[in-house]
C-alpha cells in the first residue's frame, strides 16, 4: 500500500534518486532524503518495532528522535534511530529487541503477562529460590535490552575539532534564525546549529494547511545566505553545555568542541502525548509527527484519522491532514470551553468537532497491526474522569494526538539556568540565566510565529549588549491566547495500557502504584518507575510524569520540580567521544638501539623503557636471570635516561636544598654526592635521589623517573614562598644517562674515560666531569644495583655514541644491556628500597629505615616539624629485609601478601624476587616492631592461604669482592 | 571545560593546570603547639566560600594563586604568588 | 573532505642551533650582548637577520639561529662566565615547522586555543598540543612553529603526520 503523496514544494526527498533497501528480509524502495521510518511508512508498513518491556507492536510516535519506538540494526551498527537516520542504498535492516522478527516477535506474549510485571517487579521477584537467580538473570537480559553488540565493529577514528565563535545559536527554527539575522548585522561570528537535516524547525512542517510557514522560512533562509559571518550547520546536535560556554557539537563523523562568547538556546519544545488506552498502537502518533510525515517526506500518515487534541495544535494538524488528502472523521477536543481560532475553518469544511470529549480507548485491528476504531466519550476536566456511560465509536485507521509541550531545556539546566513554572503557558520557562546564556522561542514560552520571531531578536539584542556592540533593545511580549499545554491530558482506564513513557512501557497506573509504595517525589518516582530513563531520556514523558505526580500529591506543578537533564542530548557513540585520543609517550635517545636489540618495552608513566632484552630460545624469566648474573659476574649497562634531573644554581642553592630535603648540603664538598630524601609537610616520603655538588653555586640532582615532574613542581612552589637567590632548571630531557654496573665496570669504563677511575681518584659518593668517547660527561658513582657502578650523564644527543662505545669496549668482558626487570632484582639484592614501591602515601622515614638521610637539627626542612611529632609516638612498623625459608611445593609469596602474627595482620610484603645470585627468594616487608629483629622470623600468607616462613636478614643481601658495603 | 586566567599566559583551558591545594600560611614550627601543627598539616576548610588556591600551569611551569568561590565555582581573581596586585578575571 | 594535493608540510628544524637562559637579569644581559629581545612576555621577534628570540613568560629566553651558529655560540660561550641572576637552560628540543593550507585545521585537532586571529602572530604560547606541553608561535595562518622536549619527538611527529594524512593522502612527511 503506497502512502506517498504527490510532489510538494519544499519536500526533503529527492524523487530523482530512488533507493533500494531491505527491512526484516523484505525489499523496499525509498528516496534519497527519506529516513528509514518515512520510507517504510510510505510503503505501507505499520509495525516497525517492538517495545522494550512488553514487546508491543510499535509504529511512529514523534518521528523526531524524541522516542525510540523504531530502532534498527544493519548488522554492523545497532540501535540506529530510524526516525532520523537517512536511508542508504543497499541497507539491510532488522528491528532490534525481537525474537523472530518484528511481526512475529515470540516475546509478544510478555504483553499478556504484563499484570505480573508492574513497575519495579524485578525488585521483588526472583530472590528465592536464590539459586534460580542466574537463570532469571539470563532470561531477563535476553528479553530486555535493545540491540546486540557487534564485537567486530570496525574502528574508524572520529575527528575532534576545537572551534571558536562569538555567538553560538542552538536551534535553527523560527527564533534561532531570527536571532542569527539580528545579531549578524554587527558582523560578529555566528554559528547556528540544528539537529535536523534542514534548518527551519517547525516552519518546515507546522503549516495548518497553508503556505505561510513555508514562505516565512524561505525568506529567513534567503537572508541567512547574505551573511558570510553566519555559519549554518545542519544534521549536527549540541550534546551538552559545559563551563564557560563550551559546547560539543556532534556531527556524523566526529565532534566539534565549540567555545562561544555567548550562547542562545532556541531549541524549541517537545510535543507531549495525551494518555489513553492503546495510545501506542501503530497508527497513533503525535500531531507534529503526522505533520512531519506530510511536509518533509510527502507521506500520508493514514487514510481515515481522528484528531485528539487538548490544545490548539490539533486544529492545525487537522488542516494539514485534510490538505494531504486524509479523511478527518472527527476532531476530539478535551477542552469544553476553549475555542481555537481555526475552529471555524474546520467547521466550514464539515469536520465534526466534539468538545469536552476524550478518547477512552483505541481499538486494535484483529491482528493488532493497527487501529480499527476509537471509542470516545465526554470528559470532565475538573475531576479528570471520563463519562463511560456515553461511549461513541468512530472507525479510523490512525490517530493524531496533541496535548502540549515540554521545553527542550536540557542545555539551559546544564548551564545553571533556574526555571520557573509559568501558568499562562503551563510549562517551565527560564527564570534566571547566567551571564552569556540566553533563551528564545518555544523553550522560552513563546508560541505564536510573530512572538517567536520577536523573541529571537530580543535574545540577539541582549547578546550584542553583552558583547558591547551597539544594539536596539527589543521587547518580546508574553504569550496571549489559549494555553499551549493542557494541565492534565490523562484518561484513566481499568484495563490500563495507557502509556506515558513509550521507551520504557510505563502506564498511568504505574505512577499510582509507585506513589502508593512511597516513591512519591520526582527523583524516587523516576528511579522506581524508570520514567525518562530510556534512550530518549524523558523527552516525550517527563512533563507528563510531573503533571501526574502533582495530581497524585495534590500539589502545584512547581512544587514537584524536575529531574536534572544530563548530557548527552542524544545518545552519542563512544567512538565520537574518544575521537583521536592522544597517548603521549617519551623515548630516550637510545630507543631505536633497544628496539633493534629485541627489547621488550614497558610503560613507566609516559616513558617506554626496556623491561628486558629477549633472546631467542630463552623464556622471559631466564633472560632476566641472565641479565642479573651478567652484572654480578662481569658487567652490564642500563639506560637510565628517564631519571629526573634538575640543576640548582645561585648563591642560595645550598640553603634551598637544606630546606627542601631532609639531609645536610651546606657543607657538601664540591665533587661529592649525597643521597637526598624529600618529605611532604606531613613527614611522608615524597621521593629520593642523589644530589651532586659541582660548584659552590651549582648542584646537579636526580629524582626518580615517575616523580621528577612533581619534584620540580614542588621545588618551584617552595621557591615562590622562600624567594631565595636561586635558579631552577629542569634538564630531564636534555641529559641522557647510562648506568654501567658490575665487578668489571671500572675496567670497561677506563678504556673510554679520560679521567682516572681509581679508588683514590674517584671514590664512592663522588661526581666527576670528564670526557667519555670524546663526549663531555658527568659521572656519579652510585650503589643502587651494584657495589661498583657508574652513572654516566651526557647530553641526550650524545648518549648513543657513548652507549655504542661502551658496548664495544665491554665486549671482552661480555657486557650486556639489562632492563627494568633485572634492575629491580639487582637493587633488591643490594637491599635498596624504591620510593612509591616500598613506600606508600603514608610512609615516613622512620618506618622505611631512612633516618640516616635525615639531619634533624637543621633550622628548617619540609617535614621536620611533623617528624618531631611522629618520633614522640612508638613506631608502628618497620621495613625489614628478609630471606624466604623456601620449601619445595610451597607457593612463593607475592608483593602485597600479608604478614600474619597471632592470626592478625602484622605487615605486608612490598618487594619479593628470586635472587639468581643467592639462588633464593629475598624481599622487603613492613612488619610490626616486635618482628623486626635480625635473625628472627615471621610468617607471610600466600595467595592460596598457606603460611610461609621468612627470616629477617641484613642488607645488602649481596656483597661484592670489594667489600665496602654501606647499609 | 572551565577557563582559568593565568596572569602570565592569559586565559587557558583548565586541563592545562594542576591543582595544588589550598593556599595556607604555615604557623611558626618553632613556636606552635603539636596540635596546631597537626591541624595545619592535616585539616582543611571544607565549607563553601572564597578560597585561595594554588594552581600550576604545566606547560609554562608557572604557579599562580586563584581566589575561587568553591560554592559557585567562580574564580574571582588570579595572580602570581609574590605579587601584591591582583589580576581581575572576566566572569 | 579528502584532497588531492599536499595541504600540510611538516619540516623538522630540530638541527638549528639553540640556546636557552633564564633569570631576573636575563633580559638586560641579552640586550647588553646586542641581542634584541621582545618587550612583552610571551612574544617573539627576530634579532638581526638570522636569530629568532622567544621570550618565554617573564624571564626565560629561547634563542634560535636561523642561518648560522654565530649568535647562539656567542651566547653559549658568554653563559659559561657566570653572571648573577642568569642561569643557562640547556635546550634539547624537537622543533617543527607546520605549513600549508590545512595548518589551522590541523591545530584545531591538537590544540584548544583559538589560533586564527591576526593578533596571534608573533605571540608565544606555552600550551598543550596533542596532549604534551609545547611552545607555539604563528608567523601566518599557514605557517606555525612548534618546540617540545626531544623525548616526545617520535610521538609528536607520528601524531601530526597521521592527522595530516587524514586530510590528504598527498601529505606524506
Amino acid at each position: 500500500m503506497n502512502r506517498r503523496l504527490e510532489t510538494r514544494p519544499g519536500e526533503w526527498i529527492d524523487r530523482d534518486e530512488p533507493l533500494k533497501f531491505s527491512f526484516e528480509g523484505k525489499e523496499y524502495t525509498g528516496f534519497s532524503g527519506d529516513t528509514i521510518t518515512s520510507a517504510l511508512w510510505a510503503s505501507g508498513e505499520r509495525i516497525l518495532g517492538r517495545s522494550f518491556k512488553y514487546h508491543r507492536p510499535r509504529g511512529i510516535l514523534s518521528l523526531s528522535n524524541h522516542d525510540v519506538n523504531i530502532l534498527v540494526t544493519d548488522m554492523e551498527d545497532t540501535n540506529i534511530r530510524a526516525d532520523v537516520v537517512n536511508v542508504k542504498e543497499g541497507m539491510r535492516l532488522l528491528a532490534v529487541n525481537t525474537s523472530g522478527g518484528v511481526k512475529k516477535d515470540k516475546k509478544r506474549w510478555l504483553d499478556r503477562l504484563s499484570a505480573f510485571m508492574p513497575v519495579g517487579f524485578y525488585y521483588k521477584a526472583f530472590h528465592s529460590p536464590r539459586k534460580l537467580f542466574p537463570f532469571w538473570e539470563n532470561v531477563i537480559r535476553k528479553s530486555a535490552g535493545l540491540g546486540e553488540v557487534n564485537f567486530n565493529y570496525p574502528r574508524t577514528i572520529k575527528t575532534k575539532y576545537h572551534e571558536h565563535c562569538d555567538l553560538l545559536i542552538v536551534g535553527a527554527g523560527t527564533a534561532g534564525l531570527s536571532a542569527a539575522l539580528h545579531a549578524a548585522k554587527c558582523g560578529i561570528g555566528i554559528t547556528l546549529v540544528d539537529e535536523n537535516r534542514q534548518a527551519g524547525g517547525s516552519l518546515t512542517y507546522d503549516c495548518a494547511g497553508d503556505q505561510e510557514s513555508k514562505t516565512v522560512l524561505r525568506n529567513l533562509l534567503d537572508e541567512i545566505k547574505h551573511h558570510p559571518n553566519i555559519t549554518l550547520l545542519t544534521g549536527v546536535y549540541a550534546a551538552g553545555y559545559y563551563t564557560d560556554h563550551y559546547i560539543p557539537l556532534v556531527r556524523e563523523d566526529g565532534i566539534t568542541n565549540m567555545r562561544a562568547k555567548a550562547v542562545v538556546i532556541a531549541t524549541g519544545a517537545y510535543e507531549q502525548p495525551p494518555v489513553f488506552r492503546n495510545n501506542d498502537l501503530p497508527g497513533v502518533m503525535l500531531g507534529t509527527a503526522a505533520q512531519r510525515l506530510i511536509h518533509r517526506y510527502s507521506v500520508r500518515p493514514f487514510d481515515v484519522g481522528v484528531v485528539f487534541t487538548a490544545n490548539d495544535q490539533g486544529y492545525r494538524v487537522a488542516l494539514d491532514l485534510l490538505e494531504a488528502g486524509v479523511e478527518v472523521a472527527a476532531l476530539v477536543d478535551l477542552r469544553k470551553k476553549a475555542a481555537s481560532p481555526l475552529a471555524d475553518k474546520l467547521l466550514q469544511l464539515n469536520i465534526r468537532i466534539l468538545k469536552g470529549y476524550c478518547i477512552y480507548e483505541a481499538i486494535p485491528t484483529g491482528d493488532h497491526e493497527g487501529v480499527k476504531e476509537v471509542v470516545i466519550c465526554p470528559f470532565d476536566e475538573s475531576s479528570g474522569k471520563p463519562d463511560t456511560g456515553d461511549l461513541v465509536t468512530i472507525a479510523c485507521d490512525g490517530i493524531a494526538m496533541c496535548a502540549g509541550w515540554a521545553p527542550a531545556a536540557a542545555l539551559l539546566y546544564q548551564a545553571g539556568v533556574s526555571m520557573r513554572y509559568d501558568n499562562t503557558v503551563n510549562q517551565f520557562v527560564p527564570n534566571k540565566l547566567p551571564k552569556g546564556v540566553f533563551a528564545a522561542g518555544k523553550v522560552n514560552g513563546r508560541f505564536d510565529l510573530e512572538s517567536r520571531l520577536k523573541d529571537g531578536q530580543r535574545a540577539a539584542s541582549e547578546v550584542l549588549s553583552m558583547l558591547s556592540e551597539t544594539s536596539i533593545k527589543v521587547v518580546s511580549e508574553p504569550h496571549e491566547g489559549n494555553t499551549p499545554s493542557h494541565t492534565f491530558p490523562f484518561v484513566p482506564h481499568p484495563k490500563a495500557k495507557n502509556f506515558i513513557d513509550f521507551d520504557e512501557d510505563i502506564q498511568l497506573k504505574d505512577f499510582i502504584n509507585a506513589a502508593q509504595e512511597g516513591f512519591d517525589n520526582i527523583e524516587l518516582m523516576k528511579r522506581f518507575t524508570t520514567v525518562g530513563m530510556g534512550p530518549s531520556q524523558g523527552k516525550h514523558s517527563n512533563m507528563n510524569a510531573i503533571r501526574i505526580l502533582a495530581k497524585i500529591r495534590d500539589l502545584p506543578v512547581e512544587k514537584i520540580g524536575s529531574t536534572t537533564a544530563r548530557p548527552f542530548f542524544h545518545p552519542t557513540p563512544i567512538g565520537h567521544l574518544a575521537g583521536r585520543t592522544f597517548h603521549p609517550h617519551r623515548l630516550t635517545s637510545l630507543h631505536d638501539w633497544h628496539q633493534t636489540a629485541q627489547a621488550d618495552f614497558i610503560a613507566v608513566g609516559a616513558w617506554l623503557r626496556p623491561a628486558y632484552y629477549s633472546i631467542a630460545g630463552l623464556s622471559r624469566d631466564d633472560a632476566i636471570i641472565q641479565e642479573v648474573l651478567s652484572v654480578r659476574q662481569a658487567v652490564g649497562m642500563i639506560d637510565v635516561g628517564t631519571l629526573g634531573k634538575i640543576e640548582v644554581h645561585g648563591p642560595d642553592s645550598a640553603l634551598f636544598l637544606e630546606r627542601f630535603y631532609t639531609g645536610g648540603f651546606a657543607n657538601q664538598k664540591i665533587g661529592s654526592t649525597r643521597y637526598a630524601l624529600a618529605l611532604d609537610e606531613a613527614g611522608v616520603i615524597l621521593d629520593d635521589g642523589i644530589v651532586a655538588r659541582l660548584a659552590d653555586d651549582l648542584f646537579y640532582l636526580t629524582a626518580s623517573t615517575s616523580n621528577s615532574a612533581m619534584v620540580y613542581r614542588e621545588m618551584q612552589r617552595w621557591q615562590q614562598k622562600w624567594q631565595l637567590d636561586i635558579g631552577l632548571v629542569n634538564v630531564t630531557g636534555y641529559y641522557g644517562a647510562i648506568n654501567v654496573a658490575g665487578v668489571a665496570a671500572r675496567k670497561v669504563l677506563s678504556k673510554l674515560c679520560k679521567a682516572s677511575l681509581s679508588e683514590q681518584d674517584f671514590s664512592f659518593g663522588s661526581i666527576i666531569e670528564t670526557v667519555i668517547a670524546e663526549v663531555p660527561a658527568r659521572i656519579i658513582r652510585v650503589g643502587f644495583v651494584s657495589e661498583l657502578a657508574y652513572e654516566i650523564h651526557v647530553a641526550s644527543q650524545d648518549a648513543l655514541t657513548v652507549w655504542v662505545a661502551l658496548m664495544e669496549a665491554g665486549e671482552p668482558e661480555k657486557i650486556r644491556p639489562f632492563g627494568v626487570e633485572a634492575q629491580r632484582i639487582l637493587r633488591l639484592e643490594m637491599g635498596h628500597s624504591i620510593c612509591g614501591h616500598d613506600t606508600d602515601g603514608l610512609t615516613n622515614p622512620l618506618e622505611a629505615g631512612l633516618m640516616f638521610a635525615v639531619k634533624p637539627d637543621k633550622p628548617f626542612f619540609i617535614g621536620q616539624r611533623s617528624l618531631q611529632i611522629i618520633r614522640k609516638a612508638p613506631i608502628r612498623k618497620s621495613l625489614v629485609p628478609f630471606l624466604l625459608d623456601h620449601q619445595d611445593g610451597m607457593e612463593t609469596p607475592k608483593e602485597c601478601n600479608l604478614v600474619i602474627a597471632q592470626g592478625d595482620i602484622a605487615g605486608r610484603v612490598t618487594s619479593i624476587a628470586f635472587s639468581p645470585t643467592l639462588k633464593q627468594a629475598i624481599g622487603l616487608a613492613y612488619v610490626s616492631p616486635e618482628l623486626a629483629i635480625q635473625g628472627g622470623s615471621f610468617l607471610i600468607r600466600t595467595d592460596n592461604g598457606s603460611l610461609v616462613k621468612a627470616i629477617v636478614a641484613q642488607t645488602p643481601f649481596v656483597t661484592s669482592q670489594i667489600g665496602d658495603s654501606k647499609k | 571545560m572551565k577557563i582559568l586566567h593565568c596572569p602570565i599566559n592569559g586565559p587557558r583551558p583548565i586541563s592545562e593546570f594542576i591543582f595544588g591545594g589550598e593556599y595556607r600560611t604555615m604557623p611558626d614550627p618553632d613556636t606552635c603547639s603539636d596540635k596546631d601543627w597537626a591541624d595545619y598539616v592535616h585539616n582543611r576548610s571544607g565549607g563553601p566560600g572564597v578560597k585561595k588556591e594554588w594552581w600550576y600551569h604545566a606547560p609554562s611551569g608557572t604557579w599562580i594563586i586563584a581566589e575561587r568561590d568553591t560554592g559557585s565555582d567562580q574564580v574571582m581573581a588570579t595572580y602570581l604568588p609574590n605579587s601584591i596586585t591582583k589580576e581581575a578575571t572576566h566572569e | 573532505m579528502m584532497q588531492t594535493k599536499e595541504t600540510i608540510v611538516i619540516s623538522d628544524l630540530s638541527h638549528l642551533p639553540r640556546v636557552g637562559l633564564k633569570g631576573p637579569q636575563a633580559a638586560d644581559w641579552l640586550i647588553g650582548k646586542q641581542i634584541k629581545v621582545p618587550e612583552k612576555p610571551n612574544a617573539c621577534r627576530t634579532s638581526g637577520e638570522g636569530t629568532l628570540v622567544l621570550r618565554l613568560g617573564l624571564s626565560e629566553f629561547l634563542i634560535e639561529g636561523q642561518t648560522d651558529q654565530l649568535t647562539t655560540n656567542k651566547v653559549k660561550t658568554s653563559l659559561m662566565e657566570k653572571a648573577p641572576g642568569i642561569y643557562p637552560v640547556p635546550r634539547a628540543d624537537t622543533a617543527l615547522r607546520i605549513s600549508g593550507s590545512d595548518t589551522l585545521r590541523l591545530f584545531s585537532e591538537i590544540c584548544m586555543l583559538d589560533l586564527s586571529p591576526e593578533s596571534v602572530i608573533n605571540e608565544v604560547y606555552m600550551t598543550q598540543v596533542a596532549g604534551i606541553s609545547a611552545i607555539l608561535t604563528k608567523h601566518a595562518n599557514d605557517d606555525f612553529r612548534i618546540w617540545c622536549d626531544c623525548t616526545y619527538s617520535k610521538y609528536l611527529q607520528t601524531t601530526l603526520s597521521d592527522i595530516a594524512k587524514s586530510f590528504s593522502p598527498m601529505n606524506v612527511t
